[in-house]
């Protein structure tokens, strides 16, 4: 099989910019743990996928992330993009292609660049749900390396699979608040991470500074686009000593109402349909999404990949 | 006006760990520029923390020498701002959850002991270091000590004088020192403090403006820093000198004095919140109990020890526990001869001389401790005077001698024969005259004069107990 890598995964010696100027030239120290994976089983990497700046949903029109059409000119069978925005999944659809968002702590994120922490998880885009799934299992599996991998990757199979549709079978009382919980926790956990990039060590380095603050802040006003710097300003103002509480803290709070809401929903159905643009929900919730190619998405329980295969393979089911 | 002082410490103290805290690069001091660094402490993307086992247990340590509250349950935070020296952009530390909390060190000064009060001990990574060419205008950084774990120990604002600040720290430093947690040198930087100072007139409740002093680099230089920065408070409040105002201030020892740092640091916000990619860690009473089982017996313990069941005087056993070699040096030594007070009465009277001599710490000297008891055991069979024995011992000291093959090297036998040493006795009286008629006339004095004549002619090596009696027995005679 060939795939493609997008732009935030590393490969040691090449360069890997994470779609941003201010990792120009930065060559990566060692491969990331899935590159290892896919190695081992004889994968061939055929080219990186241009991505958004860190993986941030751009405000307004920009170019798609490389990856969609990689996947669908048949560049390559399957590409491995960090979706923590969702913009990835909900163009998915209108390219006629499946997106599978992996339970949080499936894929190892070692020698991937961070964005956001607890929601970077590295997806598989394919125009096929065998190929995903293959792909899936072959990059999938505990790394010691990475504090959040999920100890014991039981992935039980499913019995008897039940789908529960949104607007008959249930509803969400979080809807609303969806977006706003994952744009605050995205924007402290990205303008944390990305606090690394100066220009001191590695990358890009602007000229003409006369001291340490010039420094600073010229490489990060000219190597940062748009997108980046309103998500450090807001990522900033949530972390702030004022807003603390009622931003950052309070989204963490909501956050785990809206994952309580999903898992209560996730008892009565073996996986949820909904529209595949409401991609805040799975994120959040750290459970596993599948996109569809007719604009909706398929969601499981934590671990429960195997569900969403028998779904995505039985067809009729849906 | 009468001023009280009100201090309180903040004090930074390496851990002796093999690996820093989150990576498994070498946490040893120094090394060639960025040679201990890896991608994850040199600030590049990718490498994922992993959280080093024996910085936690060494947390626990230090929160069980000073009696404090271990947390059950501990979450690391990234406090962020930018300087050069810190790799990531942020450092990894505890602000919400501690590993410890409400800890009391006892402190003992010419006032009497006092019992220091801790708000909480927290671990933390250190930062890099800066080198600045004065030449070229440019600053190199050297992340070799970025990542390497520290724990913070915060006391209350109960200290009212630098000699309770001094106490407290050489306290401080037994007890980490003893526990394994650090080496605890401030000369090489694993122990730092940090004062937070202000005055207020006696009796008053309120405190008064505080000053953060950094970059006192020995215990004198922080006794010389409160000093200075005392007075410069009350210079202020009396004549109003100058604005008192809270900030930074950077300690020059050199020159003696103060200066603020005066930069925007002071109202920085560091936008902590809890580092996502550390889960939490558990501490349970099992792992608490396996690490307090692993400490060695600690020097009050010791102090009880050694005054109570081995009978030795509150001086000298204090001295013996002053550090953790000495303590050791006695403890080895003592189980080997079984002769405790012996062994005490040796270290005090000639090792702590010894160490005066060589410039050498009290912290580093180490003994053959077989070679100690056996020096011990010779003296005490007559093998040799005790005279002899002093000189022994700082063969062993210096030299690691072995005492009976070095006796019989330089022939240091201690002389008892009867005959042989009267027959210098009576010479040395017939030399002395005048000396033998101020003891007739009841100088008693002049008889360790005469001892000193006689043993100059043995080069030292008579029985002193034997000579005693024959000097006796020969000036009554006469």
């Amino acid at each position: 099989m060939k795939c493609y890598l997008d732009a935030t995964i590393m490969r040691k010696g090449l360069e890997c910019t994470a779609g941003s100027r201010i990792l120009e030239g930065f060559a990566a120290p060692f491969s990331a743990s899935v590159v290892d994976k896919l190695g081992s089983a004889g994968v061939e990497i055929a080219g990186v996928a241009a991505a958004d700046e860190f993986g941030i949903r751009p405000a307004a029109d920009a170019p798609e992330p490389g990856a969609l059409a990689a996947v669908a000119d048949g560049l390559c069978d399957f590409a491995l993009c960090n979706d923590h925005s969702g913009r990835v999944r909900g163009l998915a659809a209108s390219r006629g292609l499946y997106y599978l968002h992996p339970t949080y702590g499936t894929v190892s994120r070692c020698g991937l660049v961070p964005a956001v922490s607890s929601m970077d998880q590295i997806g598989v885009l394919a125009k096929d749900a065998v190929t995903v799934f293959r792909a899936l299992w072959i990059i999938a599996g505990h790394d010691p390396r990475d504090g959040a991998s999920l100890p014991n990757m039981t992935h039980p199979e499913p019995e008897n699979l039940t789908v529960g549709v949104y607007g008959s079978d249930f509803s969400l009382r979080c809807a609303n608040i969806l977006e706003p919980v994952h744009a605050i926790l995205s924007a402290a956990e990205i303008s944390g991470n990305i606090a690394r990039f100066d220009g001191v060590k590695f990358g890009f380095r602007a000229e003409g500074y006369r001291n340490i603050n010039e420094l600073y802040l010229r490489t990060r006003s000219e190597a940062f686009g748009l997108d980046t710097k309103l998500t450090l300003v807001v990522g900033s103002m949530v972390l702030s000593a004022e807003y603390y509480d009622s931003r950052y803290r309070k989204a963490m709070q909501l956050r785990r109402l809206i994952r309580d809401e999903l898992l209560e929903i996730l008892v009565k159905f073996s996986a949820i349909r909904l529209p595949a643009s409401i991609t805040a929900l799975a994120t959040l919730s750290g459970a596993p999404s599948l996109t569809l190619p007719d604009g909706s998405q398929l969601i499981a329980k934590p671990c429960a990949e195997k569900a969403l295969e028998r779904l995505a393979k039985g067809g009729s089911a849906l | 006006m009468k001023y009280e002082l009100v201090m309180g410490l903040e004090v930074h103290v390496e851990l002796a760990t093999q690996s820093k805290l989150f990576c498994s690069c070498s946490a040893k001091f120094g090394g060639g520029q960025n040679e201990h660094v890896c991608p994850a402490c040199a600030g590049m993307p990718g490498m994922l923390p992993v959280a080093n086992r024996r910085a936690i247990e060494l947390g626990i340590a230090a929160g069980l020498v000073t009696n404090s509250e271990i947390a059950r349950e501990i979450t690391f935070d990234k406090k962020s701002y930018f300087y050069p020296d810190l790799s990531c952009g942020y450092q990894i530390t505890q602000l919400f959850a501690p590993i410890c909390k409400n800890g009391r060190v006892d402190v003992e000064t010419s006032k009497g002991t006092s019992g220091i009060r801790l708000k909480q001990i927290h671990i933390e990574e250190d930062a890099g270091k800066l080198v600045h060419d004065f030449r070229t205008g440019t600053s190199l950084v050297d992340y070799n000590r970025c990542g390497v774990p520290l724990v913070e120990i915060v006391s209350m604002p109960d200290f009212r004088s630098a000699e309770e600040v001094v106490a407290y720290l050489e306290k401080l430093r037994s007890l980490l020192v003893y526990a394994g947690v650090s080496d605890c040198r401030m000369e090489e930087g694993s122990m730092r403090a940090d004062i937070n100072l202000s005055v207020r007139p006696i009796g008053s409740e309120k405190l008064g403006v505080r000053t953060e002093m950094k970059n006192m680099n020995s215990l004198k230089a922080i006794a010389r820093a409160i000093e200075f920065e005392a007075q410069r408070h009350i210079d202020a409040l009396e004549t109003g000198s100058e604005i008192l105002v809270q900030e930074t201030r950077r300690w020059d020892d050199e020159r003696g004095e103060s200066f603020s740092m005066r930069n925007k640091e002071d109202a920085t916000d560091y936008r902590y919140f809890p580092n996502p990619d550390i889960m939490p860690i558990v501490i349970d009473g099992a792992w608490i109990d396996g690490v307090r089982a692993s400490l060695p017996e600690m020097p009050h313990e010791k102090l009880l020890r050694y005054t109570g069941e081995l009978g030795l005087s509150k001086t000298d056993a204090a001295i013996l526990v002053r550090s953790r070699s000495l303590a050791d040096i006695f403890d080895k030594t003592a189980a080997i001869c079984g002769r405790p007070r012996e062994v005490a009465n040796w270290m005090i009277t000639e090792l702590m001389g010894y160490l005066k001599n060589e410039n050498i710490p009290e912290d580093e000297i180490t003994v053959d401790y077989e070679k100690f008891a056996k020096l011990i055991g010779l003296v005490e069979n007559r093998t040799v005077n005790r005279g002899v024995g002093k000189s022994i011992f700082i063969e062993i000291l210096r030299n690691n001698a072995d005492p009976e093959e070095y006796i019989s090297a330089h022939g240091l036998g201690m002389i008892s024969d009867t005959a042989g040493l009267e027959k210098l006795v009576r010479e040395t009286l017939a030399e002395n005259v005048k000396s033998v008629l101020e003891y007739q006339n009841g100088n008693a004095k002049v008889l360790s004069f005469l001892m000193g004549q006689v043993m100059k002619k043995t080069k030292g090596k008579a029985d002193p107990q034997a000579l005693g009696e024959l000097l006796r027995k020969n000036l009554t005679v006469l």
